[in-house]
């Protein structure tokens, strides 16, 4: 099994950030951080993997088989365009991902490796961008090293492949490294750890574990409100951690999460919480898939082209969590809470209710509602009667 | 041969649906409502319309076409291709 959970206790976050010093000699000396970056991300997968698991030899293969893939791919493409040979490679480098996960309900359930999921982002991302002509140079170790960067390994932050070898690729200043790498990524790994093991901690501990093993309606109350709470100071704690970590080897990372409880309707949910997640789902599913259907002419309507990319899109970003039937709900459930807000958003009851000096704080609090709703489904609570 | 600033407004016109956005050439499309996935997609199949380039979401950032100036700039760069 995994010896050490990425960010999991206090210990290993300090360890984790004393072996981040290099990084800053390596700027202080004015070298490119990705050279340490690359060497640092062996022990460290041996850390978060074991030397001689199951776990880090499908590691191995996996992204060796993928690299070829990609690799291939760009090269292939350079030749002959066509979408046949894309479908193929796509199809080709979503197949491990889709036979891990249907894995638990075989008797291989062990198979996989931490981090899968979000790995597999990035190499799709790749090679829809090798199809779309925008990777103009293949840099194989930026490559490798963009895929398996280890501070965001297990979670995210999901990255694009053009603004990460921009930044690392680059000889930060030291002032600015300083300032805008070194303390930033600090601070944030201090915000992580308030969240983290503060907050998420505390809810944790004192309200979701102390609830009774039976369900009522009392308990199923109390469980919504703490593991929304509980869900968002742990991710958020544990994606600050990454970013802080990323920033500290010269990567600014992106942000996951933007005070997604201000939200005063889902589509700007959405916009505030899981962010690389749900601009990955955006830009590479709900636009394509809008774009190519109203070229194709299956919709000549925008709005219904829209709606039903929105429960396409959610639906898909329900199963990729797991092959679990509550996590199809979830995404049911979100599709058609966008469905519903894009309606509402379009009504006059909207545009005159926005006016109200009472809209902002209403529509958080019964925004906050939908959200936690949601966020029972996902966790499974109800189906664990 | 129709100028290419007035194909851009009329691309952003009728991704935002509606013609206010002719007012402000420096306005934040996206900040102010007036734009979001949807309507970038729009923006996408206006481009493709009226310019015949047929484009990729990935191929414009959001900065490309947040405001009037910034999108007759993006086209004019993409046209010259």
């Amino acid at each position: 099994m995994i010896p050490f959970t990425q960010y999991g206790s206090l210990l290993i976050i300090y360890i984790f950030t004393l072996l981040l010093i290099p990084a800053i000699i390596a700027n202080l000396f004015q070298k490119k951080i990705k050279y340490y970056g690359i060497v640092l991300s062996i022990p460290m997968f041996i850390l978060l993997l074991g030397l001689d698991s199951l776990a880090i030899k499908l590691f191995c293969v996996f992204i060796v088989c993928e690299l070829i893939l990609i690799i291939a791919y760009y090269y292939i493409s350079k030749k002959i365009s066509s979408e046949f040979v894309y479908f193929i490679v796509l199809g080709m480098s979503i197949l491990p991902i889709f036979l891990v996960k249907l894995s638990v309900y075989t008797r291989f359930s062990g198979v996989g490796f931490i981090g899968i999921s979000y790995i597999s982002f990035r190499i799709w991302q790749l090679i829809i961008d090798i199809h779309d002509k925008h990777i103009e140079k293949l840099s194989f170790g930026t490559i490798i090293y963009f895929i398996t960067f280890f501070p965001t390994l297990s979670s995210g932050p999901i990255d694009r492949y053009e603004r990460f070898q921009q930044d690392a690729n680059r000889v930060i200043p030291r002032t600015e490294y300083l300032t805008e790498y070194l303390g930033a990524g600090l601070r944030k790994i201090g915000k992580g750890i308030i969240y983290k093991f503060g907050f998420a901690f505390l809810i944790n501990q004192y309200i979701i574990l102390s609830l009774p093993d039976e369900h009522t309606i009392k308990t199923i109350i109390i469980y919504m409100y703490a593991y929304t709470l509980y869900l968002f100071f742990d991710f958020a704690g544990y994606s600050s951690m990454a970013i802080g970590s990323g920033y500290i080897l010269g990567i600014k990372v992106m942000e996951n999460f933007n005070k997604p409880f201000l939200a005063r309707n889902m589509k700007e949910f959405w916009e505030r919480w899981h962010i690389s997640l749900s601009t990955w789902f955006g830009d590479y599913i709900y636009k394509r898939f809008v774009l190519n259907n109203m070229r194709n002419g299956l919709f000549k309507n925008k709005k219904n082209a829209a709606r039903c990319g929105n429960m396409v899109t959610m639906l898909v970003m329900g199963i990729w969590h797991g092959p679990y039937l509550f996590y199809i709900l979830y995404g049911l459930y979100e599709g058609i809470a966008l469905v519903i807000t894009d309606i509402y958003m379009k009504s006059k009851v909207y545009k005159n209710f926005k006016k109200r000096k009472y809209y902002n704080w209403l529509s958080r609090v019964v925004c906050f509602h939908v959200v936690a709703v949601g966020m029972l489904i996902f966790s499974g609570y109800l189906f664990s009667i | 041969m129709e100028n290419l600033k007035e194909i851009a407004l009329k691309i952003l016109e009728e991704a935002c649906e509606t013609d206010e956005v002719r007012e402000d050439e420096e306005l934040d499309l996206f900040e102010a409502g007036y734009l979001d996935s949807l309507g970038i997609v729009s923006v996408l199949l206006g481009i493709e319309e009226k310019c015949g380039i047929r484009l990729q979401p990935t191929d414009i950032q959001k900065e490309d076409i947040s405001t009037v100036t910034n999108f007759v700039k993006y086209l004019e760069k993409k046209v010259q291709y």
